[in-house]
């Protein structure tokens, strides 16, 4: 009889030609440091240089919890060159690391991006990137093993921010403590992240937001504890949407027009990836760029997130920091997770949510509770429509309310609440759905 | 190896499940500890797999091995009812040889090694 045998353990692995469609590492970092790189740019000429540092001092000494609008905080110039540079961080420690561009590390580097219009600074991701190295040190393992925790694991960051400049500390003692529990943070997440997977099953894709909300929540409850209040923070941007909207439309278009180069007229293949992850469930582990392909995992990132940008004109809402940075987190988990298909029933829920109880649809609370609502989109996409849509109304009343719990520390609060809600439907579906048709591979 | 013999149950519990689920198999299994690797030999027979059933079986598991994912990832193995984790079971392992080891039955050898 015939074997099939695959060998996946050597680094060129045994395919005698790479999968359709596949770029060389080098270019997959070139795609990937595209993004920060126009950032940067758009950033330097959109404001003089003077103007733009001083908006970067602003944001990195601001208090960083949510939601803390760094284009309000720093101006665009600012925001832009602070994404920009913190996505390249990101980026450049995949090479550092050895390790190869998937869909994982896309959506890490595209949410490290997006976060920093809204949290994340150039300051303060590297006590949370020290402590999990660290804890690679202690276990005696390579970094590359949790490099992808140490990334999302950034949703901690404001724990950094605000200990070093805002808590009313002195200088000295400020920077140790932001420094020290950033570190401690990012020690804590690699063994806890890991295993609060199965507090939902997969089915909430921002795991690292579930875990930083739980290290947040004792963090901050030991705080609290010592008279070290710590709450969560508005200051938005109200009205910047003039140009952005567009600038990240033409962005999105882009993308779709790269995965369509890249198939070079491959229409088949690429129809048959793009369906491939259309009747992907999305829950964890799905790596669409293994799904489909990656001129399919493109198209389907540019076409989310011109989707997204529709939904946040139809809610009405504000293109400021959180709003790009919900929209960059769903572009970049199109590669992982997320397509129209299991977003589409999140998105009605959340504002079949809004439209009868009491927060307005419009408000950016509201929006962004529809754009990473989407963790749930493995709910959708393996229970169906009416699940999705019933995951998303519960979503925005859960997010709305446990955010009091971390006090902003959390950067990923939709995911925090996405674990509960996941965790609340997921064994609900299960025990009643109804048996499966066999014969499935 | 951290949690290596737990891994490896995992990866047994994810193909058992994802085959009784599916085909109500039966199946054999055979665990073997080495100094450096495990090798794991699963039977599974009362199932009629099709040459394109196979080949998207194939598809499903021909992932490299990335310790990356694994590390943070390896504890979703097998705790689906369906069992949807067969990519992640690919990313766990070194070598994967599926045979047909009769008119209804496969035999699926894995080798993974320790790092």
């Amino acid at each position: 009889m015939a074997a099939i045998t695959l060998r996946n353990g050597d680094q060129n692995g045994d395919r005698t030609r790479p999968p359709w469609g596949q770029p060389t590492d080098r270019q997959a970092l070139v795609f990937l440091a595209t993004l920060p790189l126009l950032l940067l740019i758009t950033g330097l000429l959109i404001e003089p240089p003077g103007a733009v540092a001083a908006g970067l001092c602003r944001i990195i000494t601001a208090r960083s919890l949510l939601l803390s609008d760094y284009l309000a905080v720093g101006g665009p110039g600012a925001t832009f060159v602070n994404a920009g540079l913190c996505g390249l961080i990101a980026t450049a420690l995949l090479p550092l690391a050895r390790v190869a561009v998937n869909g994982p590390f896309i959506a890490a580097v595209y949410t490290v991006v997006g976060f920093a219009f809204f949290g994340k600074n150039i300051y303060s991701v590297w006590p949370i990137l020290l402590g999990v190295w660290l804890y690679t040190r202690v276990q005696g393992i390579p970094f590359r093993n949790s490099l992808l925790v140490a990334l999302f694991g950034t949703t901690l960051a404001p724990l950094v921010s605000y200990f070093s400049f805002a808590a009313g500390l002195a200088p000295v003692p400020g920077l140790a403590l932001g420094w020290i529990t950033g570190a401690a943070a990012g020690f804590l997440l690699p063994p806890l992240a890991s295993h609060m997977l199965r507090f939902h099953d997969g089915y909430n894709i921002y795991n690292i937001g579930f875990t930083g909300g739980i290290i947040g929540s004792f963090f901050v409850a030991i705080f609290r504890g010592f008279a070290l209040e710590v709450t969560p923070t508005t200051m938005m941007d109200q009205a910047v949407s003039g140009w952005l909207p567009g600038y990240f439309a033409v962005g999105c278009g882009g993308l779709m027009l790269w995965g369509l180069w890249l198939s070079r007229g491959g229409w088949r293949e690429l129809a048959g990836g793009l369906h491939r992850i259309h009747g992907s469930s999305g829950r964890l582990v799905s790596d669409f760029l293994q799904i489909g392909n990656y001129p399919a995992s493109l198209v389907n990132m540019g076409g989310l997130g011109l989707l997204s940008i529709l939904f946040v004109r139809a809610m009405g809402g504000w293109f400021n920091g959180p709003v790009i940075g919900g929209l960059m987190t769903v572009v970049g988990f199109a590669a992982f997770g997320k397509h129209a298909r299991n977003c589409l029933p999140i998105f009605a829920g959340v504002f079949l949510a809004s439209l009868v109880k009491v927060w307005e649809p419009s408000t950016t609370a509201v929006v962004i509770a529809g754009l990473f609502g989407t963790t749930l989109a493995p709910i959708a996409g393996q229970y169906g429509v009416p699940a999705g849509v019933l995951a998303g109304f519960l979503h925005l009343s859960i997010v709305m309310n446990v955010g009091f719990l971390h006090g902003g520390v959390n950067l990923y609060n939709n995911g925090f609440a996405g674990g509960f809600v996941a965790a609340f439907l997921a064994p609900l579906f299960n025990a009643f759905k109804r048996r499966e048709p066999r014969h499935a591979a | 190896m951290r949690h290596e013999a737990k891994k490896i149950s995992k990866l047994v519990d994810e193909l058992l499940t994802y085959f009784l689920h599916h085909y109500n198999a039966a199946a054999e299994i055979e665990v073997t500890p080495g100094p450096d690797a495990y090798r794991l030999r699963m039977r599974f027979s009362g199932l009629t797999l099709n040459d394109d059933t196979l080949a998207r079986l194939r598809q499903r598991l021909q992932v490299k091995r990335q310790p990356e994912l694994e590390d943070y990832y390896w504890q979703l193995a097998g705790e689906s009812d369906d069992s949807n984790e067969l990519m992640l079971l690919g990313m766990m392992c070194d070598r994967i040889e599926l045979r047909r080891a009769g008119p209804d039955a496969i035999t699926i050898e894995l080798l993974r090694r320790m790092r």
